[in-house]
């Protein structure tokens, strides 16, 4: 069997995810999962990171760590409030803060409070 | 039917990577249903780097570097999360250009511990073999 890692693998590919509809479908269906995924990702402290201009590089600069950490961080479904904090002000951002509504009030809680209390 | 649209990067298959499709495909063929799950996820992760425009510039879910890369640093491509399947497509965005290198795929699943002690130097085996080898001209 001849291989040619030369020549661009695009046509391949093609012919291969194509050769059943249902290989194809498959595949398809994947790919608009990786892409939901993606947006989960990033509507999370990447957005406020992005809106910042900065990127994972940077916020690990300032934060004394590597940018494998950062990334990890931004996926992390839980982190304490003080991790959180500290990511929010690398990104540059103030008055960080945690508004809900309960009972009908609006009630809006400082992080850095939150973080001292816990 | 070409899924998705096209990067401008340009995506290189490794001669590993070939035979291990291949066998995949035909191994598929012969109804092996493992064999057919793996290819489509193969396919798709290579589908992803298709998708692109040039190295990312930041982590997401399906596209993060090894961090025990080797000499060259790789990327890894993963899948949705499905069960009793962790295929890994390792990756090697050229510096000089637009270009990717797929240079293998494995399933995590299946070697455990063994796939992040081994990734730096195997992929650094098929990047050098790639580079040695590639003609004059090619990015």
């Amino acid at each position: 069997m001849s291989v040619d890692p030369y020549t661009p693998f695009n046509d391949t590919l093609d012919e291969i995810i194509n050769e059943t509809p249902e290989r194809a479908a498959a595949v398809a269906k994947m790919l608009a999962e990786v892409d939901e995924e993606r947006r989960a990702y990033r509507m999370n402290l990447a957005t406020i990171r992005k809106a910042a201009e900065l990127t994972q590089a940077d916020i690990a600069a300032r934060l004394g760590t590597t940018q494998s950490a950062v990334s990890r961080a931004e996926q992390r479904g839980d982190m304490l409030y003080s991790t959180l904090l500290a990511y929010l002000r690398a990104a540059g951002a103030q008055d960080a803060a945690l508004t809900v509504t309960v009972g009908g009030r609006r009630v809006e809680v400082l992080l850095s409070d939150a973080a001292q209390a816990a | 039917m070409r899924l998705g649209h096209t990067g401008w990067v340009d995506v290189y298959a490794s001669r590993q990577l070939q035979i291990r499709v291949a066998d995949l495909r035909q191994r598929a063929k012969a109804g092996d249903a493992h064999a057919e799950t793996t290819l489509r996820l193969v396919g798709l992760e290579i589908a992803i780097l298709r998708r692109l425009d040039a190295e990312p510039d930041e982590e997401t879910p399906d596209l993060k570097t090894v961090r025990r890369s080797g000499k060259y640093v790789v990327w890894r491509v993963s899948h949705p999360h499905l069960e009793g399947y962790a295929v890994r497509t390792i990756v090697w965005f050229t510096p000089q250009g637009q270009a990717v290198l797929a240079c293998y795929a494995t399933d995590k699943a299946q070697m455990g511990n063994l796939f992040y002690q081994t990734v730096g130097e195997r992929a650094d085996q098929v990047i050098d073999e790639w580079l040695r080898d590639r003609p004059e001209g090619l990015s």
